[in-house]
């Protein structure tokens, strides 16, 4: 395995046509105690999921609790294995034997901030701990790429020293950030990132997620209930429901012209919000109406 | 729910059993480890029939498992080899010692029940006031002096400066005495700790909270409200005491020269006197499986909420 | 007895928060207390050829069977002296200095093996789950002073025998405590972070979950460390611990024992030592207990 040194590279977008990440027929269900009882809960469950992920877009994975979203990103980074079905990583079928290569490409960035992070180390010596165990590097080698890491998501050199019950949620999740980019990974995993946080640090970790991905050529996966960050953020969307995928394609696709009801329920759900107006107004093109924001689904 | 019931309680004893099996099956390997079989289980003076029979009834000849059957199967018929010393079977002399260790262990945990039940209560019931806090103090002094220590003092201050009590033997009621109270003294403390906490925390629930406002005595909310929610942590402890009675004597019996089954088993260890050593083990150890067995499932009756969740 | 202090200790682990109404004020005084015993028994054991004003072995008929000062002796012998005319403050001391080593090293043996089992049942899973559990479970159900005297009865008790005697003492209790806070943890978020970049197994017990159980593992070894020193008492005083010429504080009370009437003093002395000992460390471990950090 070969260290990247320097700077981290941007990468330009090759033909977006080929996912980088692709989930084929994937079927899961979790072991369960009573294979009655979870076929009657019916939520851990995965049937038939297609879903493939574009260099340098943003994908966004919508659905309610339980309907399998965690299970897929545990699939995509993983940590479990399907029981059908295949994983395609950069064209290659992902096997046990790449798992180890695979992971240091394809990094995560959970839900609870402060859970993510050891109780018991500084934040400085958690962030190169990847670089730590996959490169048999000692900490003097890894001070260049922490500051990058660091300046990369907006934070300052005091918070190194410091433990993670003496930060908050927002910076918790900026160094839960800079760990998964201390690899220079090209697939960036984030389930449910911002729904713990406050109204005001989402906005902030939502954009910076949006320049992260401008400026590296990342391709995220955003994972979410909340379907407001999802427009923010995504330019392709998907909509789970109880382990299948009943819709996607496009932003503009899925937010105004879906095709299912279940889709058109949790859009009318979401109170006094763009969407809504633009549900109303459905003749109207999708191109940007005049006066709005130029959203990061758009770039 | 019954049936769940009727599961908790088959695991619980197959648990047992596998613990039984696997303390026999120990021994046996220990026992192995002592040197030739027959030597070990006879003596050193055996006839040469007596060691061929013995070699017969062991099945040295045969492969190690079927040894092993057949060591079970002497183990459960109570034929476990003859004692150096007493030159009679093992089992039969341990036995002959049992009476006068029960009659001790029985004395014992009375004197810790009393003692203890009703020091936990009065520490519980008044924690700042100073019975409650000496009860608290010695009860911590219980659970760490050891007992030969305790004994000692004991049988220093009673019997040798104020000659109350004899130093040792069993002749008379009087020489139950100081044994009974220094085994049951740790006993005595452990349970008063489980008393008083048991107790503190039925005093602080809801509905004695609630009798007390509606003015019932606060008598009459120990005995019928307070009491039987704190009897079953106690029952547990009682129950666990009274398994671990061949342990406790042992010290307690050797500095009172009472002879008991404590003391044969020193004074054995002492004299590498191994079939009476072995038999002492397997029957207590039994004792104590059959007695951890028992409470389990005493309180698995009693607290229906145990069934749900498994360790 | 070891059993009832298991169910004792591991019970008011899961109910402390409430179970700490107790009064506060006492129990710091008992701490300060016992901690400096604590450590003034440390400094003996690790000054005892330096401090010790006689050999312990150093026999002197004439003063055989001398009282301690406050009770008719001499400053010369300020604890008495024994059958010998041994002086018992010196043997106090040496055996201070032993009992603290075989307790310490029994403790960290033992402590080192649960741990380390349970780490390696709850990660392993299984049938190896399944059979370190049963062995936990007979460890616990039979007493360990019955095993323990089968042992010496078969195998003699040399010193060596004896320290791996004392280390097996209370493994089980580790093992249990070590696996169940094993298998919380290995299901925290921090965790599943860590193997998501290729964190080995070994490193996430190391640096993850060994941390995190490190706190309730300390007040265990406190504990076991009580429970120890009152064993290996036990066994000395029975005459099948610590053989002489070494002297241990069991030893001491046990060769005194012959003298209870005519030299109190060589029974007692020791046998105050070991009680205040137990009593410090039972205090102490009580006071880390009701500490749980956040």
């Amino acid at each position: 395995m070969t260290l990247p040194i320097g700077p981290p590279r941007v990468r330009t977008p090759r033909a977006s046509s080929e996912p980088i990440l692709e989930l084929r027929n994937i079927d899961f269900c979790y072991p369960a105690a009573r294979r009655s009882a979870a076929e009657v809960l019916g939520g851990s469950r995965l049937n038939k999921i297609n879903m493939s992920i574009r260099r340098g877009k943003a994908h966004g994975l919508i659905g309610e609790s339980g309907s399998g979203k965690s299970t897929i990103a545990k699939l995509l980074l993983g940590l479990t294995a399907p029981q059908a079905g295949q994983i395609f990583f950069d064209g290659e079928l992902l096997t046990r034997a790449r798992l180890a290569a695979f992971r240091l490409r394809v990094q995560p960035v959970f839900q609870n901030p402060i859970d993510a992070l050891n109780p018991a180390t500084p934040i400085g010596k958690q962030i190169i701990a990847p670089l730590l165990v996959n490169f048999k590097m000692k900490s003097s080698g890894c001070q260049a790429r922490l500051a990058a890491a660091i300046s990369a998501v907006g934070l300052s050199g005091e918070i190194l020293g410091k433990l993670p019950h003496q930060i908050s949620g927002g910076q918790a999740q900026r160094v839960n950030i800079a760990r998964a980019l201390i690899l220079d990974p090209e697939v960036l995993i984030c389930d449910e990132p911002v729904s713990a946080l406050d109204m005001t640090v989402q906005a902030q970790i939502l954009n910076l997620l949006s320049d992260l991905r401008e400026s590296r050529g990342l391709s995220l996966l955003f994972i979410s209930h909340d379907i407001r960050s999802v427009a923010y953020l995504c330019s392709e969307i998907a909509v789970l429901k109880r382990g299948t995928i009943v819709e996607s394609g496009s932003r503009d696709q899925v937010l105004l012209d879906p095709k299912t009801d279940y889709m058109k329920s949790l859009l009318r759900a979401v109170p006094n919000s763009e969407l809504g107006v633009e549900m109303a107004l459905p003749s109207k093109p999708c191109s940007q109406p005049i006066g709005r924001r130029h959203l990061p689904a758009e770039r | 729910m019954r049936r769940k019931a009727q599961k908790v309680f088959a695991s619980k004893i197959g648990r047992a059993l596998v613990t039984l099996v696997l303390m026999v099956t120990s021994v046996f390997i220990l026992m192995r480890c002592a040197g030739d079989p027959v030597t070990v289980l006879l003596g050193p003076d055996a006839t040469a029939d007596m060691r061929a029979a013995y070699s017969g009834e062991l099945g040295l000849d045969r492969p190690i498992l079927v040894q092993y059957l057949a060591y079970l199967h002497n183990v459960v018929r109570g034929s476990l080899g003859v004692s150096y010393v007493y030159r009679q079977d093992a089992l039969g002399v341990v036995l002959s010692h049992l009476p006068l260790t029960l009659m001790l262990t029985c004395s014992a945990l009375t004197f810790a029940a009393v003692t203890g039940i009703a020091g936990g209560i009065a520490a519980a019931v008044f924690p700042s006031s100073f019975i409650g806090r000496a009860c608290t103090i010695a009860s911590l002094v219980g659970l760490c002096v050891p007992s030969f220590f305790l004994a000692i003092v004991l049988m220093l201050m009673f019997s040798i400066q104020l000659n109350w009590l004899p130093t040792g033997g069993a002749d008379s009621w009087r020489s139950l005495g100081l044994p009974a109270v220094t085994m049951g003294a740790a006993s005595s403390a452990v349970l008063a700790r489980y008393t008083r906490v048991a107790v503190r925390e039925s005093l602080d629930s809801r509905y004695v909270l609630a009798a007390f406002a509606r003015g019932i005595p606060f008598s009459r909310i120990l005995i019928h409200h307070v009491l039987p929610n704190a009897a079953v942590p106690i029952l547990t402890i009682l129950g666990l005491l009274i398994g671990g009675a061949v342990t406790g004597s042992t010290v307690v019996e050797t500095v009172f020269s009472w002879p008991g089954i404590g003391n044969l088993f020193v004074t054995s260890v002492g004299n590498r006197d191994i079939p009476v050593v072995q038999a002492i083990v397997l029957l207590a150890g039994t004792a104590m499986i059959m007695t951890n067995l028992a409470v389990d499932l005493g309180y698995t009756w009693v607290d229906p909420r145990s069934n749900s969740s498994e360790t | 007895m070891s059993t009832v202090w298991t169910r004792d200790w591991t019970w008011h682990l899961f109910r402390s928060p409430k179970a700490g109404r107790d009064p506060r004020r006492p129990l710091k005084l008992g701490l300060y207390g016992a901690s400096i015993w604590i450590i003034g028994c440390l400094l003996i054991a690790a000054l005892a050829q330096v401090i010790s004003p006689y050999h312990p072995a150093q026999i002197s008929l004439d003063a055989r069977l001398s009282p301690p000062l406050l009770f008719g002796g001499t400053l010369e012998h300020l604890l008495g002296t024994d059958e010998l005319g041994r002086d018992v403050l010196a043997r106090l001391i040496y055996s201070i200095q032993i009992s603290m080593l075989v307790a310490a090293g029994g403790t960290f043996i033992s402590t080192l093996l649960g741990v380390s089992l349970g780490f390696l049942a709850a990660e392993l899973g299984g049938l190896i789950d399944e059979g370190v559990m049963a062995l936990v479970d007979m460890q616990a159900a039979v007493p360990f002073m019955m095993t323990a005297l089968l042992v010496i009865t078969i195998f003699g008790n040399s010193l060596a025998l004896f320290v791996c005697l004392v280390g097996l003492h209370g493994w089980e209790r580790h093992a249990r405590i070590a696996r169940g806070l094993a298998l919380t943890a290995r299901n925290r978020l921090h965790v599943t972070a860590a193997r998501t970049y290729n964190a080995s197994r070994v490193h996430i017990y190391a640096r993850h979950i060994l941390p995190a159980c490190a706190p309730t593992i300390v007040v265990g070894m406190t504990l076991g460390l009580t429970e120890t020193v009152l064993l290996e008492s036990t066994l000395s005083f029975l005459g099948l611990g610590i053989q002489p010429p070494m002297s241990s504080l069991g030893n001491m009370v046990g060769f005194g024992r012959d003298y209870l009437m005519t030299a109190w003093w060589i029974a007692l002395a020791p046998g105050l030592v070991i009680a205040a000992t137990a009593i410090a460390l039972m205090t102490i471990s009580e006071s880390l207990r009701q500490m749980r950090p956040r």
